[in-house]
């Protein structure tokens, strides 16, 4: 019996083999290598990278910002589904590993693979900015721009991981992962402010009571931002959430916040994926 | 100790029972056939036993091992051939084999398996692009790796041609006499007919027979079909004609009543008729087949 570490590896491994071989994958590589083309270009044009406060931070945050976790949870919302329902969930689970194993071995080698997507675009940012003669960006600015944006692709590795490992058709996980990701990049601020209202006797309020904030500082995606604002101070967040006065509008809150999502959430999904019958 | 030891399972999927207090033992070293009509629950026993699902009751052993509990001792030593199956991935045949000899920590060398079921020609090409046969032989194939003690096939004939279903049967018999036990579902008799030592026929979610293929045969051999063309509907003497010894099915259609019965009772049936009243115009015998047997056990009611 092969110890605990080899067997979710094995299963890593052929998960990030897939790149190789699956033409999808091979085309987002691709796209990115262009994206990354694309902004090393505008970045030889205008403003270095490491000035705090320019324009091409913000852009290169807000733009892989939302590019990287849809690509995370598209890389993966039928990862498990998709084999549950084709049958190789079977032919794998026929072989000496665990559920546990495969669901682990999926999000690591999935979440590798939603990295490798953001290697690819930032290190083509770097080289279409030294052809253009804008030289290396330099400074602490694009790695901790990267350790964000990858952070919040790990989030939504895990989130799209989660919605195929609780459903039991590739459509319901799509419908799942498509409805939390929505609500996490536009319906949660509007969603908390709905329910100030309602407590509020159905009436606006006129500050935003503490548990609003605390409840605004629960989405990665704000917390993403709040991180964002303070490495650039142009970048718009949500007001106040990181940098304010409580433990919860910390830049310490609002990491364990990613990681809370990142480790948590398909946490969750294991329980009910041990006991479904496949 | 048993090879698969089912004791007591019931399996309800929503409303509908699957299973019903199975239980069902494979012995260390047989082949075992696995028969029964499509949705009789043979693949949810397997589904049961390789814990792909929990029973609402009961328990699955595998050496020893529990199903639930020790899932992956169960897995070092299994080969399993699923039913319903997809390949794995965009992985071409040779890798499919290569990735399980490494999950096992075997040591085969992935061409002579693939030499061994046959697709050695197609080694080098995308799974998912193999034909149903094709797609059949290599998960016949990565069951067969790292020498496991018990063989899961799940209707292995599925999709093979003759030639195919044929080479599965010789890779049961050699694996068999390598030691292993052999498992294997199957919804046609003929397929396991050759090669199995111990038949377990199962219907609607319960075992209703258990025996060697010899047993079989000398529950059928004394056995005898019986076809009476007669003057009248023959409807009207199927009663009385069930009613006597040794006669263990009659149906009428039109004027022919078909029976099943023990040799010995066929004169009997003809008496019973003419008694009746109803003149005979021609009749004919034939041995029954273990085909007979085998839809008497699955069709009809039960």
């Amino acid at each position: 019996m092969s110890p605990a570490g080899q067997r979710w590896l094995r299963i890593a491994r052929n998960e990030v083999g897939e790149v190789r071989r699956d033409r999808t994958l091979l085309a987002l590589v691709a796209l990115f290598t262009l994206l990354g083309v694309l902004l090393g270009y505008l970045l030889a044009q205008g403003v270095g990278f490491a000035e705090p406060g320019t324009t091409y931070a913000v852009l290169v945050l807000q733009l892989l910002g939302i590019l990287v976790p849809l690509v995370a949870v598209g890389i993966t919302y039928e990862r498990l589904v998709g084999r549950r329902v084709d049958g190789s969930l079977k032919l794998l689970l026929g072989l000496p590993y665990l559920r546990w194993d495969v669901l682990l071995g999926s999000y690591v080698g999935r979440a590798v693979v939603t990295i490798a997507v953001t290697v690819v675009a930032f290190i083509s940012i770097l080289l279409s900015s030294v052809v253009f003669g804008a030289g290396v960006p330099t400074g602490p600015l694009p790695v901790q721009a990267f350790l964000l944006i990858v952070a919040l692709g790990v989030v939504f590795t895990g989130i799209g991981i989660t919605a195929s490992s609780v459903t039991s058709t590739t459509s319901r996980a799509a419908m799942l992962t498509f409805l939390v990701t929505v609500v996490m990049l536009f319906l949660w601020g509007p969603a908390v402010t709905g329910l100030v209202w309602i407590v509020n006797g159905f009436q606006f309020a006129a500050a935003e009571p503490a548990w609003a904030t605390f409840l605004q500082t629960l989405n990665p995606v704000n917390a993403f931002k709040g991180l964002a604002s303070m490495l650039v101070p142009t970048f718009e967040g949500v007001a106040g959430l990181v940098g304010g006065e409580t433990a919860y509008q910390t830049p310490a809150w609002a990491v364990g916040v990613l990681a809370t999502w990142a480790v948590v959430v398909p946490l969750l999904g294991y329980r009910r994926f041990r006991s479904a019958d496949l | 100790m048993p090879a698969i030891n089912v004791q007591d399972v019931t399996k309800q999927f929503g409303g509908l029972t699957a299973l019903q207090d199975l239980d069902l033992a494979v012995e260390d070293g047989e082949i075992y056939g696995f028969l029964g009509p499509n949705g009789a629950g043979k693949s949810t026993t397997i589904d049961v036993v390789l814990d792909y699902v929990r029973p609402t009751a009961g328990s699955a052993r595998v050496f020893g091992h529990d199903a639930r509990e020790e899932t992956l001792a169960i897995r070092d030593r299994v080969g399993v051939l699923p039913d319903g199956y997809d390949v794995v991935g965009r992985m071409t045949g040779r890798e499919h084999v290569e990735f399980v000899v490494d999950s096992k920590g075997a040591d085969d060398d992935p061409d002579e398996i693939l030499e061994r079921v046959g697709i050695a020609g197609a080694a080098d090409r995308v799974a998912a692009d193999y034909s149903k046969g094709m797609a059949q032989r290599l998960v016949l194939g990565m069951a067969l790796v790292g020498e496991p003690d018990l063989l899961i096939l799940d209707e292995p004939t599925t999709g093979l041609d003759p030639n195919g279903a044929r080479r599965m049967r010789e890779i049961v018999r050699e694996e068999n006499e390598r030691g292993a036990t052999v498992f294997f579902s199957s919804h046609i008799l003929e397929q396991v007919e050759a090669v199995c030592d111990r038949v377990g026929i199962l219907r609607a979610g319960e075992l209703v027979a258990v025996d060697t293929i010899e047993g079989l045969r000398d529950s059928v051999g004394t056995e005898a079909r019986l076809t009476v063309d007669l003057d009248g509907p023959a409807e009207a003497v199927r009663e009385r004609v069930l009613a006597l010894e040794g006669v263990t099915d009659a149906t009428a259609r039109d004027a022919t009543l078909e029976v099943a019965c023990e040799a010995p009772a066929k004169i009997e049936v003809l008496d019973a008729v003419r008694e009746d009243g109803t003149a005979v115009r021609d009749f004919s015998t034939a041995e029954a087949s273990l085909e007979e047997l085998f839809a008497r056990y699955t069709e009809g009611p039960a």
